[in-house]
Protein backbone atom coordinates (compact mmCIF):
# COMPACT_ATOMS: atom_id res chain seq x y z
CA UNK A 1 0.00 0.00 0.00
CA UNK A 2 1.60 3.31 -1.21
CA UNK A 3 -0.46 5.63 1.55
CA UNK A 4 -1.00 4.18 4.94
CA UNK A 5 -3.33 6.17 7.94
CA UNK A 6 -0.07 8.41 8.90
CA UNK A 7 0.23 9.85 5.68
CA UNK A 8 -3.39 10.05 5.00
CA UNK A 9 -3.64 11.92 8.60
CA UNK A 10 -0.79 13.96 7.67
CA UNK A 11 -2.08 14.83 4.09
CA UNK A 12 -5.48 15.62 5.89
CA UNK A 13 -3.74 18.24 8.07
CA UNK A 14 -2.30 19.79 5.36
CA UNK A 15 -5.44 20.57 3.97
CA UNK A 16 -7.31 20.90 6.65
CA UNK A 17 -9.82 18.62 6.65
CA UNK A 18 -10.95 16.00 9.84
CA UNK A 19 -11.26 12.94 9.01
CA UNK A 20 -13.06 10.50 10.99
CA UNK A 21 -11.23 6.92 11.97
CA UNK A 22 -13.30 4.97 8.86
CA UNK A 23 -12.73 7.89 6.72
CA UNK A 24 -9.05 7.36 7.01
CA UNK A 25 -8.99 3.89 6.62
CA UNK A 26 -11.07 4.05 3.27
CA UNK A 27 -9.46 7.44 1.94
CA UNK A 28 -6.05 5.00 2.61
CA UNK A 29 -7.23 2.39 0.52
CA UNK A 30 -8.43 4.76 -2.01
CA UNK A 31 -5.69 7.05 -2.61
CA UNK A 32 -3.33 4.26 -3.19
CA UNK A 33 -5.44 2.59 -5.71
CA UNK A 34 -5.80 6.08 -7.44
CA UNK A 35 -1.78 6.59 -6.92
CA UNK A 36 -1.27 3.10 -8.22
CA UNK A 37 -3.32 3.94 -11.50
CA UNK A 38 -1.19 7.08 -12.02
CA UNK A 39 2.08 5.13 -12.52
CA UNK A 40 2.09 4.81 -16.18
CA UNK A 41 2.36 8.62 -16.64
CA UNK A 42 5.63 8.22 -15.14
CA UNK A 43 6.59 5.95 -18.28
CA UNK A 44 6.10 8.77 -19.96
CA UNK A 45 9.74 10.40 -21.33
CA UNK A 46 9.35 14.28 -20.53
CA UNK A 47 13.01 15.53 -21.15
CA UNK A 48 13.32 18.99 -22.42
CA UNK A 49 9.60 19.37 -21.97
CA UNK A 50 8.59 22.26 -20.35
CA UNK A 51 5.46 21.96 -18.13
CA UNK A 52 1.82 23.86 -19.63
CA UNK A 53 0.25 25.74 -17.21
CA UNK A 54 -1.80 27.81 -19.51
CA UNK A 55 -3.55 26.01 -22.92
CA UNK A 56 -3.33 30.32 -24.43
CA UNK A 57 -0.19 31.41 -24.53
CA UNK A 58 -1.56 34.61 -23.87
CA UNK A 59 -0.41 37.34 -22.09
CA UNK A 60 -1.67 38.01 -18.17
CA UNK A 61 -3.38 41.32 -17.88
CA UNK A 62 -2.81 44.36 -15.93
CA UNK A 63 -5.06 46.72 -14.45
CA UNK A 64 -5.44 50.37 -12.73
CA UNK A 65 -3.82 49.96 -8.90
CA UNK A 66 -7.17 51.32 -7.43
CA UNK A 67 -8.47 50.95 -3.64
CA UNK A 68 -11.31 48.31 -4.51
CA UNK A 69 -12.32 48.51 -0.62
CA UNK A 70 -14.36 52.01 -1.62
CA UNK A 71 -16.49 50.22 -3.95
CA UNK A 72 -17.46 47.09 -2.18
CA UNK A 73 -20.39 47.13 0.26
CA UNK A 74 -19.23 45.68 3.76
CA UNK A 75 -23.08 44.92 4.64
CA UNK A 76 -23.14 42.90 1.95
CA UNK A 77 -19.68 40.64 2.09
CA UNK A 78 -20.89 40.51 5.84
CA UNK A 79 -23.55 38.92 5.11
CA UNK A 80 -22.59 35.81 4.39
CA UNK A 81 -20.10 35.06 7.30
CA UNK A 82 -21.36 32.44 9.86
CA UNK A 83 -20.43 34.68 12.74
CA UNK A 84 -19.84 38.16 12.96
CA UNK A 85 -20.06 40.82 15.63
CA UNK A 86 -20.59 44.24 14.50
CA UNK A 87 -18.27 45.41 11.45
CA UNK A 88 -15.91 42.13 11.78
CA UNK A 89 -15.73 38.83 11.25
CA UNK A 90 -15.23 36.30 14.28
CA UNK A 91 -13.04 33.76 14.45
CA UNK A 92 -12.48 31.35 17.91
CA UNK A 93 -9.97 32.74 20.20
CA UNK A 94 -6.05 32.04 19.35
CA UNK A 95 -4.08 33.68 21.88
CA UNK A 96 -5.15 32.73 25.36
CA UNK B 1 -47.38 18.28 -23.40
CA UNK B 2 -47.83 21.88 -24.00
CA UNK B 3 -46.95 22.80 -27.74
CA UNK B 4 -44.74 25.46 -26.24
CA UNK B 5 -41.95 23.24 -24.69
CA UNK B 6 -41.89 20.99 -27.89
CA UNK B 7 -40.14 23.86 -29.77
CA UNK B 8 -36.42 24.74 -29.89
CA UNK B 9 -34.88 28.13 -28.33
CA UNK B 10 -34.35 29.10 -32.24
CA UNK B 11 -38.22 28.91 -32.75
CA UNK B 12 -38.86 30.09 -29.84
CA UNK B 13 -37.57 33.12 -30.13
CA UNK B 14 -38.71 33.90 -33.19
CA UNK B 15 -42.53 32.87 -31.69
CA UNK B 16 -41.55 35.75 -29.24
CA UNK B 17 -40.56 38.08 -31.77
CA UNK B 18 -44.12 37.98 -33.85
CA UNK B 19 -46.17 38.50 -30.25
CA UNK B 20 -48.42 35.82 -31.10
CA UNK B 21 -47.58 34.57 -27.94
CA UNK B 22 -46.66 36.38 -24.72
CA UNK B 23 -43.56 35.76 -22.68
CA UNK B 24 -46.09 35.10 -19.50
CA UNK B 25 -47.50 32.31 -21.19
CA UNK B 26 -44.27 30.72 -21.72
CA UNK B 27 -42.68 31.17 -18.99
CA UNK B 28 -45.81 29.49 -16.76
CA UNK B 29 -45.65 26.70 -19.37
CA UNK B 30 -41.93 25.82 -18.55
CA UNK B 31 -42.97 26.49 -14.68
CA UNK B 32 -45.60 24.23 -14.72
CA UNK B 33 -43.63 21.88 -16.98
CA UNK B 34 -40.88 21.88 -13.86
CA UNK B 35 -43.42 21.31 -11.13
CA UNK B 36 -44.75 18.14 -12.96
CA UNK B 37 -41.12 17.19 -12.95
CA UNK B 38 -40.14 17.26 -9.68
CA UNK B 39 -39.33 13.73 -8.69
CA UNK B 40 -36.18 13.75 -10.95
CA UNK B 41 -34.56 16.45 -8.29
CA UNK B 42 -33.19 18.76 -11.24
CA UNK B 43 -33.68 21.46 -9.36
CA UNK B 44 -31.45 23.30 -6.20
CA UNK B 45 -33.71 26.64 -6.30
CA UNK B 46 -36.56 27.88 -8.19
CA UNK B 47 -37.05 31.13 -9.48
CA UNK B 48 -40.61 31.63 -10.67
CA UNK B 49 -41.36 34.93 -8.99
CA UNK B 50 -38.78 36.70 -10.52
CA UNK B 51 -39.09 34.74 -13.68
CA UNK B 52 -43.19 35.97 -14.15
CA UNK B 53 -42.46 39.78 -13.19
CA UNK B 54 -39.67 40.17 -16.05
CA UNK B 55 -41.91 37.82 -18.46
CA UNK B 56 -44.65 40.99 -17.47
CA UNK B 57 -42.28 43.67 -18.28
CA UNK B 58 -41.20 41.86 -21.37
CA UNK B 59 -45.04 41.81 -22.65
CA UNK B 60 -45.32 45.49 -22.17
CA UNK B 61 -42.14 46.11 -24.39
CA UNK B 62 -42.10 47.22 -27.70
CA UNK B 63 -41.18 44.37 -30.12
CA UNK B 64 -38.84 46.27 -31.71
CA UNK B 65 -36.74 46.44 -28.50
CA UNK B 66 -36.34 42.79 -27.83
CA UNK B 67 -33.02 41.79 -27.49
CA UNK B 68 -31.91 38.49 -28.92
CA UNK B 69 -33.06 36.71 -25.97
CA UNK B 70 -35.81 38.26 -24.72
CA UNK B 71 -37.88 36.34 -22.40
CA UNK B 72 -35.71 33.12 -23.17
CA UNK B 73 -36.24 30.55 -20.00
CA UNK B 74 -32.97 29.66 -19.12
CA UNK B 75 -32.02 26.35 -16.62
CA UNK B 76 -28.59 27.60 -14.70
CA UNK B 77 -26.07 25.39 -12.67
CA UNK B 78 -25.76 26.31 -9.51
CA UNK B 79 -22.07 26.88 -9.92
CA UNK B 80 -23.13 30.35 -11.84
CA UNK B 81 -23.36 33.38 -9.15
CA UNK B 82 -26.34 34.64 -9.86
CA UNK B 83 -27.66 37.71 -7.69
CA UNK B 84 -30.89 37.00 -5.63
CA UNK B 85 -30.18 33.31 -5.53
CA UNK B 86 -28.45 30.96 -3.62
CA UNK B 87 -25.37 29.48 -5.00
CA UNK B 88 -24.30 26.58 -3.40
CA UNK B 89 -21.96 24.66 -6.41
CA UNK B 90 -24.94 21.67 -4.49
CA UNK B 91 -22.04 22.04 -1.65
CA UNK B 92 -23.02 22.16 2.13
CA UNK B 93 -19.95 24.36 3.10
CA UNK B 94 -21.77 26.76 0.71
CA UNK B 95 -25.46 26.07 2.10
CA UNK B 96 -26.41 29.32 2.23
CA UNK B 97 -24.18 31.30 0.24
CA UNK B 98 -25.39 34.75 -1.70
CA UNK B 99 -22.98 35.79 -4.12
CA UNK B 100 -22.68 39.47 -3.82
CA UNK B 101 -22.04 39.81 -7.96
CA UNK B 102 -23.19 38.35 -11.28
CA UNK B 103 -20.97 35.86 -13.07
CA UNK B 104 -20.25 37.14 -16.48
CA UNK B 105 -21.94 34.53 -18.31
CA UNK B 106 -25.20 35.31 -16.64
CA UNK B 107 -24.79 38.91 -17.04
CA UNK B 108 -24.80 38.54 -20.34
CA UNK B 109 -27.28 36.24 -20.87
CA UNK B 110 -29.82 38.73 -18.81
CA UNK B 111 -28.52 41.24 -20.68
CA UNK B 112 -29.44 39.65 -23.40
CA UNK B 113 -33.12 39.34 -22.53
CA UNK B 114 -32.91 35.58 -21.07
CA UNK B 115 -34.49 34.88 -17.92
CA UNK B 116 -33.38 32.30 -15.04
CA UNK B 117 -35.89 30.36 -14.51
CA UNK B 118 -34.08 27.93 -12.01
CA UNK B 119 -30.95 26.64 -11.10
CA UNK B 120 -30.06 23.34 -10.97
CA UNK B 121 -28.59 20.50 -9.08
CA UNK B 122 -25.21 19.27 -10.20
CA UNK B 123 -22.34 17.09 -8.50
CA UNK B 124 -20.56 18.82 -5.18
CA UNK B 125 -18.15 21.38 -6.91
CA UNK B 126 -18.52 19.99 -10.02
CA UNK B 127 -16.76 16.57 -8.47
CA UNK B 128 -18.33 13.95 -10.33
CA UNK B 129 -20.14 12.09 -13.84
CA UNK B 130 -23.11 10.91 -12.25
CA UNK B 131 -24.80 13.70 -10.38
CA UNK B 132 -24.78 11.28 -6.70
CA UNK B 133 -22.83 13.74 -4.76
CA UNK B 134 -25.18 16.46 -4.45
CA UNK B 135 -25.54 17.95 -0.91
CA UNK B 136 -29.60 17.66 -1.86
CA UNK B 137 -29.46 14.40 -3.53
CA UNK B 138 -28.77 12.46 -6.59
CA UNK B 139 -30.28 13.86 -9.91
CA UNK B 140 -32.40 11.34 -11.75
CA UNK B 141 -32.39 10.90 -15.55
CA UNK B 142 -35.27 11.76 -17.27
CA UNK B 143 -35.18 8.57 -19.60
CA UNK B 144 -35.55 6.31 -16.71
CA UNK B 145 -38.11 3.68 -16.99
CA UNK B 146 -37.79 1.41 -14.09
CA UNK B 147 -37.81 4.13 -10.44
CA UNK B 148 -36.21 1.14 -8.73
CA UNK B 149 -33.24 1.41 -10.56
CA UNK B 150 -33.15 4.90 -11.58
CA UNK B 151 -30.46 6.01 -14.15
CA UNK B 152 -27.96 8.65 -13.34
CA UNK B 153 -28.19 12.06 -16.04
CA UNK B 154 -24.52 11.98 -15.88
CA UNK B 155 -21.97 14.63 -14.17
CA UNK B 156 -21.29 17.45 -13.23
CA UNK B 157 -23.98 19.14 -14.83
CA UNK B 158 -26.46 16.69 -14.68
CA UNK B 159 -29.30 18.34 -13.24
CA UNK B 160 -28.86 20.95 -16.11
CA UNK B 161 -29.06 18.26 -18.62
CA UNK B 162 -31.75 16.53 -16.81
CA UNK B 163 -33.93 19.54 -17.21
CA UNK B 164 -33.35 20.21 -21.16
CA UNK B 165 -34.23 16.45 -21.22
CA UNK B 166 -37.43 17.13 -19.81
CA UNK B 167 -37.68 20.10 -21.40
CA UNK B 168 -37.96 22.37 -18.48
CA UNK B 169 -36.24 25.25 -20.16
CA UNK B 170 -35.06 26.64 -23.50
CA UNK B 171 -31.34 25.27 -23.04
CA UNK B 172 -29.13 25.36 -20.01
CA UNK B 173 -25.74 26.25 -18.46
CA UNK B 174 -23.49 23.71 -17.79
CA UNK B 175 -19.42 23.88 -16.86
CA UNK B 176 -17.13 21.39 -18.30
CA UNK B 177 -13.84 20.56 -16.44
CA UNK B 178 -12.98 16.99 -17.87
CA UNK B 179 -16.39 16.00 -19.66
CA UNK B 180 -18.94 17.81 -17.20
CA UNK B 181 -21.27 19.21 -20.01
CA UNK B 182 -20.73 16.46 -22.66
CA UNK B 183 -21.06 13.43 -20.57
CA UNK B 184 -24.40 14.88 -19.16
CA UNK B 185 -25.80 15.79 -22.56
CA UNK B 186 -25.05 12.38 -23.77
CA UNK B 187 -26.72 10.48 -20.98
CA UNK B 188 -29.70 12.80 -21.50
CA UNK B 189 -29.73 12.67 -25.07
CA UNK B 190 -29.18 16.50 -26.09
CA UNK B 191 -26.66 18.74 -27.05
CA UNK B 192 -23.40 19.88 -25.16
CA UNK B 193 -21.38 22.22 -26.02
CA UNK B 194 -17.89 22.94 -23.86
CA UNK B 195 -16.33 26.28 -25.82
CA UNK B 196 -12.19 26.39 -26.28
CA UNK B 197 -10.83 27.06 -22.33
CA UNK B 198 -11.02 31.53 -22.75
CA UNK B 199 -13.95 31.77 -24.79
CA UNK B 200 -16.54 32.36 -21.78
CA UNK B 201 -15.46 34.10 -18.74
CA UNK B 202 -14.86 32.11 -15.71
CA UNK B 203 -15.75 35.58 -13.33
CA UNK B 204 -18.36 34.29 -10.68
CA UNK B 205 -18.01 30.69 -11.59
CA UNK B 206 -16.88 28.99 -8.53
CA UNK B 207 -13.89 26.99 -9.50
CA UNK B 208 -12.95 23.97 -9.83
CA UNK B 209 -9.74 23.48 -11.79
CA UNK B 210 -9.22 27.18 -12.80
CA UNK B 211 -6.91 26.06 -15.97
CA UNK B 212 -9.52 23.79 -17.32
CA UNK B 213 -13.16 24.97 -15.82
CA UNK B 214 -15.59 26.45 -18.64
CA UNK B 215 -18.85 27.51 -19.28
CA UNK B 216 -21.18 26.08 -22.24
CA UNK B 217 -24.50 25.22 -23.16
CA UNK B 218 -26.67 22.18 -22.83
CA UNK B 219 -29.44 22.51 -25.76
CA UNK B 220 -31.84 20.47 -27.98
CA UNK B 221 -30.55 21.20 -30.98
CA UNK B 222 -27.18 22.49 -32.48
CA UNK B 223 -28.46 25.54 -34.00
CA UNK B 224 -29.52 26.32 -30.14
CA UNK B 225 -26.35 25.62 -28.81
CA UNK B 226 -24.84 27.85 -31.36
CA UNK B 227 -27.40 30.72 -30.55
CA UNK B 228 -26.65 30.05 -27.41
CA UNK B 229 -23.29 30.60 -26.93
CA UNK B 230 -23.37 33.73 -28.87
CA UNK B 231 -24.78 35.32 -26.10
CA UNK B 232 -23.03 33.77 -23.32
CA UNK B 233 -18.92 34.47 -24.76
CA UNK B 234 -16.76 37.65 -24.33
CA UNK B 235 -13.48 38.81 -23.62
CA UNK B 236 -13.62 39.70 -19.77
CA UNK B 237 -10.96 41.74 -17.75
CA UNK B 238 -12.26 40.01 -14.50
CA UNK B 239 -11.29 37.15 -16.04
CA UNK B 240 -7.12 36.86 -16.53
CA UNK B 241 -7.08 33.80 -18.99
CA UNK B 242 -10.52 35.30 -21.04
CA UNK B 243 -9.08 35.27 -24.52
CA UNK B 244 -9.14 38.29 -26.31
CA UNK B 245 -9.73 36.33 -30.11
CA UNK B 246 -12.65 37.31 -32.17
CA UNK B 247 -15.62 34.73 -32.23
CA UNK B 248 -16.82 33.77 -35.78
CA UNK B 249 -20.32 34.11 -36.65
CA UNK B 250 -21.49 31.16 -35.27
CA UNK B 251 -24.68 30.77 -36.68
CA UNK B 252 -24.00 31.77 -40.55
CA UNK B 253 -22.30 29.41 -42.14
CA UNK B 254 -23.81 26.58 -39.79
CA UNK B 255 -25.85 24.83 -42.55
CA UNK B 256 -22.99 24.99 -45.25
CA UNK B 257 -21.92 21.50 -46.89
CA UNK B 258 -18.94 19.78 -45.17
CA UNK B 259 -17.95 18.55 -48.52
CA UNK B 260 -13.91 18.16 -48.60
CA UNK B 261 -14.01 18.70 -44.99
CA UNK B 262 -11.14 16.42 -43.17
CA UNK B 263 -12.29 13.95 -39.86
CA UNK B 264 -10.10 12.46 -38.01
CA UNK B 265 -10.94 9.32 -35.83
CA UNK B 266 -8.25 8.69 -33.67
CA UNK B 267 -6.91 4.85 -33.02
CA UNK B 268 -6.47 5.31 -29.51
CA UNK B 269 -10.37 6.00 -28.78
CA UNK B 270 -11.28 2.81 -29.77
CA UNK B 271 -10.37 1.57 -26.01
CA UNK B 272 -10.34 -2.14 -24.66
CA UNK B 273 -13.80 -3.85 -23.80
CA UNK B 274 -15.57 -0.77 -25.78
CA UNK B 275 -19.17 -2.19 -26.07
CA UNK B 276 -20.29 -3.15 -29.54
CA UNK B 277 -22.87 -0.46 -29.52
CA UNK B 278 -20.48 1.98 -29.01
CA UNK B 279 -18.23 0.50 -31.92
CA UNK B 280 -21.26 0.38 -34.20
CA UNK B 281 -22.61 4.45 -33.35
CA UNK B 282 -18.75 5.30 -34.16
CA UNK B 283 -18.81 3.38 -37.37
CA UNK B 284 -22.22 5.03 -38.02
CA UNK B 285 -20.91 8.78 -37.32
CA UNK B 286 -17.81 8.03 -39.98
CA UNK B 287 -20.52 6.79 -43.00
CA UNK B 288 -22.63 9.90 -42.13
CA UNK B 289 -19.91 12.20 -42.29
CA UNK B 290 -18.69 10.76 -44.67
CA UNK B 291 -22.07 10.59 -46.79
CA UNK B 292 -21.58 14.22 -47.12
CA UNK B 293 -18.95 14.49 -48.73
CA UNK B 294 -16.19 14.08 -45.47
CA UNK B 295 -12.83 12.57 -45.84
CA UNK B 296 -12.10 10.13 -43.22
CA UNK B 297 -8.76 10.07 -41.64
CA UNK B 298 -7.34 7.83 -39.06
CA UNK B 299 -5.24 9.60 -36.67
CA UNK B 300 -3.17 8.89 -33.75
CA UNK B 301 -3.08 10.79 -30.60
CA UNK B 302 -0.67 8.68 -28.44
CA UNK B 303 -0.74 10.05 -25.44
CA UNK B 304 -4.72 9.07 -25.29
CA UNK B 305 -3.70 6.67 -22.26
CA UNK B 306 -2.34 8.46 -20.10
CA UNK B 307 -4.44 11.13 -19.94
CA UNK B 308 -7.15 10.23 -17.44
CA UNK B 309 -4.24 10.24 -14.84
CA UNK B 310 -2.54 13.61 -16.05
CA UNK B 311 -5.99 14.74 -15.37
CA UNK B 312 -6.31 13.72 -12.16
CA UNK B 313 -3.46 15.08 -10.79
CA UNK B 314 -4.02 18.44 -12.55
CA UNK B 315 -7.09 18.62 -11.71
CA UNK B 316 -7.02 17.87 -7.65
CA UNK B 317 -4.09 20.27 -7.21
CA UNK B 318 -6.14 22.96 -8.76
CA UNK B 319 -8.99 22.08 -6.76
CA UNK B 320 -7.28 22.00 -3.19
CA UNK B 321 -5.48 25.36 -4.12
CA UNK B 322 -9.14 26.82 -5.34
CA UNK B 323 -10.80 25.19 -2.51
CA UNK B 324 -8.18 26.58 0.34
CA UNK B 325 -10.91 29.71 0.55
CA UNK B 326 -13.82 27.77 2.10
CA UNK B 327 -12.39 28.11 5.93
CA UNK B 328 -15.80 28.56 7.65
CA UNK B 329 -14.57 32.51 8.31
CA UNK B 330 -15.92 34.72 5.34
CA UNK B 331 -18.69 32.76 4.19
CA UNK B 332 -20.48 29.54 4.21
CA UNK B 333 -20.78 26.85 6.80
CA UNK B 334 -18.90 26.98 10.17
CA UNK B 335 -18.95 23.84 12.41
CA UNK B 336 -20.22 23.96 15.97
CA UNK B 337 -17.71 24.87 18.14
CA UNK B 338 -16.08 24.64 21.18
CA UNK B 339 -12.66 24.24 18.99
CA UNK B 340 -9.27 23.64 20.68
CA UNK B 341 -7.74 26.42 18.25
CA UNK B 342 -7.93 27.74 14.99
CA UNK B 343 -6.79 24.64 13.23
CA UNK B 344 -9.38 22.57 14.77
CA UNK B 345 -11.92 24.49 13.83
CA UNK B 346 -11.18 24.62 9.95
CA UNK B 347 -10.41 20.69 10.47
CA UNK B 348 -13.79 20.12 11.49
CA UNK B 349 -15.84 22.82 9.67
CA UNK B 350 -14.25 21.73 6.07
CA UNK B 351 -14.55 18.09 7.14
CA UNK B 352 -18.02 18.44 7.67
CA UNK B 353 -18.82 20.97 5.10
CA UNK B 354 -16.78 18.72 1.98
CA UNK B 355 -18.32 15.83 1.26
CA UNK B 356 -16.71 12.29 0.19
CA UNK B 357 -15.66 12.67 -3.37
CA UNK B 358 -14.92 16.41 -2.57
CA UNK B 359 -12.51 15.37 0.56
CA UNK B 360 -11.07 12.53 -1.88
CA UNK B 361 -9.84 15.18 -4.33
CA UNK B 362 -8.85 17.68 -2.02
CA UNK B 363 -6.55 14.65 -0.70
CA UNK B 364 -5.36 13.55 -3.94
CA UNK B 365 -4.48 16.85 -4.63
CA UNK B 366 -2.65 18.00 -1.39
CA UNK B 367 -0.92 14.96 -1.52
CA UNK B 368 0.95 15.72 -5.53
CA UNK B 369 1.69 19.40 -4.26
CA UNK B 370 2.83 18.30 -1.48
CA UNK B 371 6.56 18.63 -0.54
CA UNK B 372 8.99 15.77 -2.09
CA UNK B 373 5.75 14.52 -4.61
CA UNK B 374 5.29 18.04 -5.69
CA UNK B 375 7.94 17.34 -9.29
CA UNK B 376 7.45 13.89 -9.41
CA UNK B 377 3.50 14.16 -9.48
CA UNK B 378 2.25 17.71 -10.30
CA UNK B 379 5.39 19.29 -12.38
CA UNK B 380 5.37 15.67 -14.69
CA UNK B 381 1.78 15.71 -14.80
CA UNK B 382 1.77 19.62 -16.33
CA UNK B 383 4.79 18.28 -18.79
CA UNK B 384 2.57 15.50 -19.85
CA UNK B 385 -0.18 17.55 -20.33
CA UNK B 386 2.34 19.74 -22.96
CA UNK B 387 2.29 16.46 -24.72
CA UNK B 388 -1.09 15.98 -24.85
CA UNK B 389 -1.28 18.99 -26.38
CA UNK B 390 1.15 18.30 -29.35
CA UNK B 391 -0.05 15.16 -30.06
CA UNK B 392 -3.59 17.45 -31.03
CA UNK B 393 -1.40 20.43 -32.48
CA UNK B 394 0.06 17.33 -35.30
CA UNK B 395 -3.26 15.68 -36.00
CA UNK B 396 -5.25 19.57 -36.39
CA UNK B 397 -2.18 19.81 -39.07
CA UNK B 398 -3.90 16.80 -40.89
CA UNK B 399 -7.54 17.07 -39.93
CA UNK B 400 -10.50 19.82 -39.53
CA UNK B 401 -11.95 18.04 -36.70
CA UNK B 402 -11.83 14.45 -34.62
CA UNK B 403 -14.55 12.21 -34.16
CA UNK B 404 -15.43 9.83 -31.38
CA UNK B 405 -17.77 8.80 -28.73
CA UNK B 406 -18.85 11.03 -25.75
CA UNK B 407 -19.03 8.07 -23.34
CA UNK B 408 -18.17 4.82 -23.12
CA UNK B 409 -21.72 3.63 -22.04
CA UNK B 410 -25.02 5.06 -21.42
CA UNK B 411 -26.21 6.22 -18.93
CA UNK B 412 -25.89 3.50 -15.93
CA UNK B 413 -27.70 3.03 -12.98
CA UNK B 414 -27.00 5.38 -10.03
CA UNK B 415 -24.98 4.31 -7.33
CA UNK B 416 -23.49 1.49 -9.28
CA UNK B 417 -19.84 3.45 -9.69
CA UNK B 418 -20.09 5.20 -6.73
CA UNK B 419 -17.66 2.71 -4.54
CA UNK B 420 -15.30 2.56 -7.25
CA UNK B 421 -13.63 6.00 -7.75
CA UNK B 422 -11.32 4.94 -10.83
CA UNK B 423 -14.19 3.10 -12.95
CA UNK B 424 -15.89 6.28 -12.02
CA UNK B 425 -13.12 8.50 -13.39
CA UNK B 426 -13.50 6.22 -16.49
CA UNK B 427 -16.41 8.21 -18.10
CA UNK B 428 -14.27 10.69 -18.56
CA UNK B 429 -11.80 8.83 -21.08
CA UNK B 430 -13.12 10.49 -23.93
CA UNK B 431 -13.68 14.21 -22.90
CA UNK B 432 -10.43 14.29 -20.74
CA UNK B 433 -7.67 14.71 -23.31
CA UNK B 434 -9.35 17.95 -25.41
CA UNK B 435 -10.23 19.80 -21.91
CA UNK B 436 -6.69 19.13 -21.03
CA UNK B 437 -5.66 20.68 -24.68
CA UNK B 438 -8.38 23.66 -23.87
CA UNK B 439 -10.22 23.04 -27.47
CA UNK B 440 -14.04 23.66 -28.05
CA UNK B 441 -15.71 19.73 -28.37
CA UNK B 442 -19.16 19.24 -28.54
CA UNK B 443 -21.88 16.30 -28.09
CA UNK B 444 -24.32 15.23 -30.49
CA UNK B 445 -27.29 13.16 -29.61
CA UNK B 446 -26.57 9.85 -32.44
CA UNK B 447 -28.55 6.82 -31.44
CA UNK B 448 -30.14 4.47 -28.95
CA UNK B 449 -28.15 1.52 -27.09
CA UNK B 450 -30.26 -1.74 -26.84
CA UNK B 451 -31.84 -0.52 -23.87
CA UNK B 452 -33.24 2.40 -25.53
CA UNK B 453 -31.38 4.92 -23.92
CA UNK B 454 -29.53 8.01 -25.79
CA UNK B 455 -25.68 7.46 -27.20
CA UNK B 456 -23.97 11.17 -28.01
CA UNK B 457 -20.62 11.29 -30.48
CA UNK B 458 -18.40 13.62 -29.29
CA UNK B 459 -16.54 15.95 -32.04
CA UNK B 460 -13.58 18.15 -31.40
CA UNK B 461 -11.97 21.01 -33.58
CA UNK B 462 -9.01 23.62 -32.93
CA UNK B 463 -8.98 26.15 -30.39
CA UNK B 464 -11.32 28.96 -31.79
CA UNK B 465 -12.82 27.18 -34.72
CA UNK B 466 -16.35 26.92 -33.19
CA UNK B 467 -17.74 27.89 -36.14
CA UNK B 468 -16.32 24.62 -38.28
CA UNK B 469 -16.93 22.59 -34.89
CA UNK B 470 -20.54 23.34 -35.19
CA UNK B 471 -21.11 23.19 -38.79
CA UNK B 472 -19.86 19.48 -38.61
CA UNK B 473 -22.07 19.27 -35.65
CA UNK B 474 -24.53 20.31 -37.50
CA UNK B 475 -24.53 17.78 -40.67
CA UNK B 476 -23.87 15.21 -38.15
CA UNK B 477 -26.83 15.78 -36.39
CA UNK B 478 -29.53 16.08 -39.30
CA UNK B 479 -27.61 12.37 -40.68
CA UNK B 480 -28.54 10.91 -37.28
CA UNK B 481 -31.82 12.88 -36.91
CA UNK B 482 -32.00 11.98 -33.34
CA UNK B 483 -35.67 12.39 -32.59
CA UNK B 484 -36.45 10.76 -29.51
CA UNK B 485 -37.45 12.37 -26.45
CA UNK B 486 -37.85 10.83 -22.82
CA UNK B 487 -41.37 9.41 -21.90
CA UNK B 488 -42.47 11.32 -18.68
CA UNK B 489 -45.42 10.49 -18.48
CA UNK B 490 -44.78 7.50 -16.11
Amino acid sequence: MLIDEKVTKKIAFLARIGLTEKEEEDFSKDLSKILKWMEDLKKIDVKNVEPLRNVNDIELLEREDIDFSKNSDQSKLLANAPKKNGNFFTVPKVIE
Amino acid sequence: MNELLKLSLVETVKLIKTKKVSVKEIIEAYINRLDDTEKYNMLSEKNYDEALELANKIDSKKQEDFRPLEGIPIAVKDIFCTVGNKTTASSKILNNFFAPYESTVTKNLKNAGGIVICKTNMDEFAMGSASDTCNKGEVINPWTDDFSKPLTPGGSSGGSAAVVAASGACFSLGTDTGGSIRQPASFCGNVGLKPTYGRCSRYGIIAFASSLDQAGPISKTVEDAAYALTYMASWDKNDSTSANVKMPDLLKNIKESIKGLKVGVPKEYIIDGMSDEIQKLLDNGRTWLKDQGAEIIDISLPHTKVALPCYYIIAPAEASANLARYDGVKFGYRAEGPFKDLNDMYCKTRGEGFGKEVKRRLLIGTYVLSSGYYDAYYIHAQKVRRKIVEDFNSAFKDVDVILSPTAPSDAFVLGEKKEDPINMYLNDVFTVPSSLAGLPAISIPAGLSKNNKPLGLQLISNKFTEDTLLKTAFALEEAASFTHRPNLEK
